[in-house]
């Protein structure tokens, strides 16, 4: 009976998954997703993005953490989640002269966990991992060789997406090692017209890129007050392809220049990222989780074509409390979270890093007394770039709607 | 199974609140925030050869004008226009028998055109054509001719009043008149087949002597006519009527056409024997020369164009634009210049293979008109069309383009233009290009 469940939940989870790569959800608006294969996704699945977006070293077995595959090695017998995420984000555009504001939402996020035995679990999950999407209109450039200036607008839309096979197991007592391997792929559309006198010209391209990537990580538990986690993802290369329509009005003619299709890119290198996270529990209901993670892109020497990349440093910090899991009042259960992070950055732009903060709230309320599954919602407020010369701020709040189903087939039984 | 649906359902009805992504701000950015990732670049250091070629023949039958007159030019020599042209009923031929013909008289009517000096004295002499205006090519030609009477029915002697008058009359001998008169009244002309018999039409030379101007007529029925006065004895009096013969422009035969000519003995254009013939500008005095009518027209040339291919990575033409400059001691108030240039590709052998193009007009060039103030001409035309053609050229055809005056059938408009070294204006051609791949194809 579990297993045939198991099976229905996983032929669904294809299923959700062939959708979600056919969606192009644009889950941004930020100009800066011009920028490498666009911005950071705000999604994420379970709590992770009310503690300020960290937690390398939870290992919470009501939860899945993606952030580090040793998570996966929680000691539990027949344990199965399901979590589905919903992201909506209104976003103000700030620059100089001018303020925008939009709204953008969709289904973000699917993933399951489940035990093998008493000592591992394997997790699947299908998230962004970037999002673009940006309309930059009235570009003004120099026509080279004369006084006068070209204008062109730039769109862009598309998506990475992440799916990604984790497994982590107890190697010792409160010793975790998990690993996970993650196939990256997804198509960014990048339009740009130009209109040059009378004439114009549009460039239509639509990148394809994709890729494999790995990581490892390891928890460690000392005693019941503390934990410490550390997670790799390696570097991997991201290989892109390219189809390409141009089209052109030449003396009010309009005609076809080129027609492309599967034009190489250079690769696009994701840097080797490391993780280390801190949780402390100095009560029996409250849990503090400190993180950092650092991301070498200078390595890679990788440049845009209006910055450098330079090495990224991510820092957060995070805290969850509860009156007490197991209270016989519904309010008891529900857990209360809250963090903030600081983020350098990892383009370069004018000598000007790009970088965001935030500060994260979150509740998670228990669908039910006895229930172990939850919904999860957190708010995060970003603040990215500055608007002191060219950069453009913007300010972004995102809610998170993330759904945790945990074994509600057992206690359905149970009821029987 | 019930929480499964349970979860499915609220899967579904997730995916059904999701906000419309279609909405990204719009950021105006200006130049600061990104860069364009095209690159836009002019050039006008191509080398342009301009050439002057003679067009064998034109075809001047389906004319809108009567072109009439001699003048003498300082490029083109003797100008000389002259017409020929089939007259006939414009209704039935029957005339009263009592009518008694009064006089008779060619009417001109002024369509505004003139070219040169209107204040000069023009004589034309009308001659009647020995030979029918019928021809087997479907057409005529500014070089046809049909042959007439050496002695000319009458001779005029007047000033042109193109502008202030409406139209030229000119008194025709009673005798001609008489004679058609009669053969009408008699019935022994009753259609054009047999108006044809007697009088197969006329044509208009202006005196051999002649430094006046040429003078556009129309063509209107009701603006340009032979007229036959005539009375009608009745109880009351004479009543006035006319007969009018008209050229009939409602049949496919042309009916009228226009000799123009000029004679260059002795001058540089006498070179110019055959079409195939290019004449450099820099073999002309470092000028290029056009003359509408007579068929003059300039041939240019942009030898090194797919030099452009040098310009490392892959872009397209977005315009092409040729600047070429007419010297102002080639113009004035007499001798005009005018706006529009028409553009047309013409092969190795200078015969003209298609029209070029300006969206889904003919393309035009046109006079710069903030030049103009300054009493400087210079033509801007767009030949994208051309210069792109020639960049995707797999063979090198040694084809070009052609520039002459809107009306070149009907009109003696000249103009002459600055050569590639001239002194004062080079003959330049405005590219812009686009880049919008760093790498070569």
């Amino acid at each position: 009976m579990m297993i045939k469940e198991k099976g229905c939940f996983f032929i669904l989870f294809l299923a959700f998954m062939s959708s979600f790569a056919q969606t192009s959800n644009n889950l941004t608006g930020s100009p800066y997703s011009l920028f490498g294969l666009g911005v950071n996704t705000n999604s994420s699945i379970g709590k992770n993005s009310a503690l300020g977006r960290g937690g390398y070293a939870f290992n919470d077995d009501d939860f899945i953490n993606n952030l580090n595959p040793a998570s996966y090695g929680t000691e539990e017998r027949n344990s199965f989640i399901f979590d589905f995420g919903f992201l909506a984000e209104v976003s103000g555009v700030n620059s100089t002269d001018s303020d925008e504001n939009r709204v953008a939402g969709n289904f973000s996020s699917l993933a399951i966990a489940s035990n093998i035995d008493n000592k591992s679990s394997f997790g699947l999950s299908v998230t962004p991992f970037t999002d673009v999407g940006y309309s930059l209109i009235g570009i003004q450039s120099n026509i080279e060789g004369s006084f006068e200036e070209f204008t062109s607008n730039i769109f862009g839309s598309g998506a990475l997406n992440d799916l990604r096979l984790s497994y982590g197991r107890t190697i010792a007592k409160n010793f975790r090692l998990g690993g996970n391997i993650s196939y990256l792929f997804g198509t960014i559309d990048e339009t740009e017209q130009v209109a040059a006198g009378l004439s114009s010209l549009t460039i239509e391209e639509s990148n394809r890129y994709r890729g494999l990537r790995f990581g490892v990580g390891f928890q460690y538990d000392y005693k019941e007050i503390l934990q410490l986690g550390v997670s790799t993802n390696l570097p991997t290369s991201l290989s892109g392809r390219r189809d390409r329509v141009v089209e052109r009005t030449l003396d009010f003619i309009p005609s076809e220049v080129e027609s492309e299709s599967d034009i190489r890119l250079d690769d696009f290198e994701l840097p080797l990222e490391l993780n280390s996270g801190l949780v402390l529990r100095p009560w029996n209901n409250l849990w503090i989780n400190i993180d950092h993670s650092v991301r070498l892109w200078q390595q890679t020497g990788q440049s845009d074509n209006v910055g450098d990349f330079v090495d990224q440093n991510v820092f957060s910090l995070g805290g969850e409390y509860y009156v007490n899991k197991n209270g016989f009042k519904y309010w008891e259960q529900i857990q209360f979270r809250a963090g903030l992070y600081y983020d350098t950055g990892y383009l370069k732009v004018n000598d000007e890093r790009i970088n965001s903060y935030g500060i994260t709230a979150g509740l998670g309320i228990p669908l039910g007394l006895r229930s172990k599954s939850m919904l999860n919602i957190s708010f995060a407020n970003t603040t990215r770039g500055a608007t002191q010369g060219v950069l453009v701020e913007e300010n972004i709040n995102s809610i998170n709607v993330n759904l945790t189903l945990k074994d509600f087939w057992f206690i359905k039984r149970k009821i029987n | 199974m019930k929480k499964f649906l349970g979860v499915v359902m609220l899967f579904f009805t997730v995916l059904a609140c999701s906000v419309d992504n279609s909405d990204i701000p719009t950021l105006e950015v200006g130049r600061d925030f990104a860069d364009s990732d095209v690159r836009v670049i002019t050039i006008d250091t191509f080398t342009v050869e301009l050439s002057t070629i003679k067009f064998d023949s034109i075809i001047t039958s389906d004319t809108r004008r009567m072109l009439i007159g001699q003048y003498e030019d300082e490029f083109f020599g003797t100008v000389r226009a002259s017409s020929f042209f089939e007259l006939t009923a414009s209704g039935n031929y029957e005339l009263d028998n009592e009518a008694e013909l009064d006089s008779v008289a060619l009417i001109l009517g002024y369509d505004n055109y003139y070219y040169s000096d209107t204040t000069q004295v023009s004589q034309y002499n009308l001659h009647l054509l020995q030979d029918e205006v019928r021809t087997r090519d479907d057409a005529f030609y500014n070089t046809s001719s049909l042959p007439f009477d050496t002695a000319p029915l009458t001779s005029i002697a007047f000033e042109p009043e193109p502008i202030d008058e409406d139209s030229l009359y000119i008194a025709l001998p009673m005798s001609f008149g008489q004679r058609l008169f009669d053969l009408i009244q008699d019935n022994d002309i009753n259609d054009d087949d047999e108006l044809r018999e007697e009088f197969k039409g006329l044509t208009v030379q202006p005196d051999s002597e002649d430094n006046a101007s040429v003078i556009g007529f129309s063509l209107d029925a009701n603006r340009t006519y032979l007229r036959l006065f005539y009375g009608v004895p009745s109880e009351f009096g004479n009543s006035e009527e006319t007969f009018d013969f008209t050229i009939n422009q409602l049949t496919n035969e042309p009916k009228i056409f226009n000799n123009v000519s000029s004679d260059v003995s002795g001058m540089v254009l006498d070179t110019l024997v055959d079409q195939e013939i290019n004449l450099s500008s820099k073999a002309s005095g470092d000028l290029s020369y056009i003359q509408a009518g007579v068929g003059y027209a300039t041939r240019i040339q942009i030898p090194t164009i797919k030099d452009l291919y040098d310009i490392p990575g892959t872009g397209t033409l977005l315009s092409a634009t040729l600047q070429v400059k007419a010297p102002s001691s080639s113009f004035d108030d007499l001798l005009p210049i005018r706006d529009s240039l028409q553009i047309a590709i013409i092969n190795q052998n200078n015969v003209i293979t298609e029209q070029v193009f300006f969206g889904e007009l003919p393309a035009y060039g046109t006079i710069n008109q903030n030049e103009e103030e300054f009493k400087e001409v210079l033509y801007e035309i767009p030949v994208g069309i051309y210069v792109d053609r020639e960049l995707n050229e797999e063979n090198i055809v040694d084809d070009a383009f052609v520039i002459f005056p809107r009306d070149f059938n009907q009109t003696v408009d000249r103009i002459v233009l600055e050569g590639e070294n001239s002194d004062d204006f080079e003959a330049t051609l405005v590219l812009t290009y686009a880049i919008y791949d760093e790498d070569d194809d």
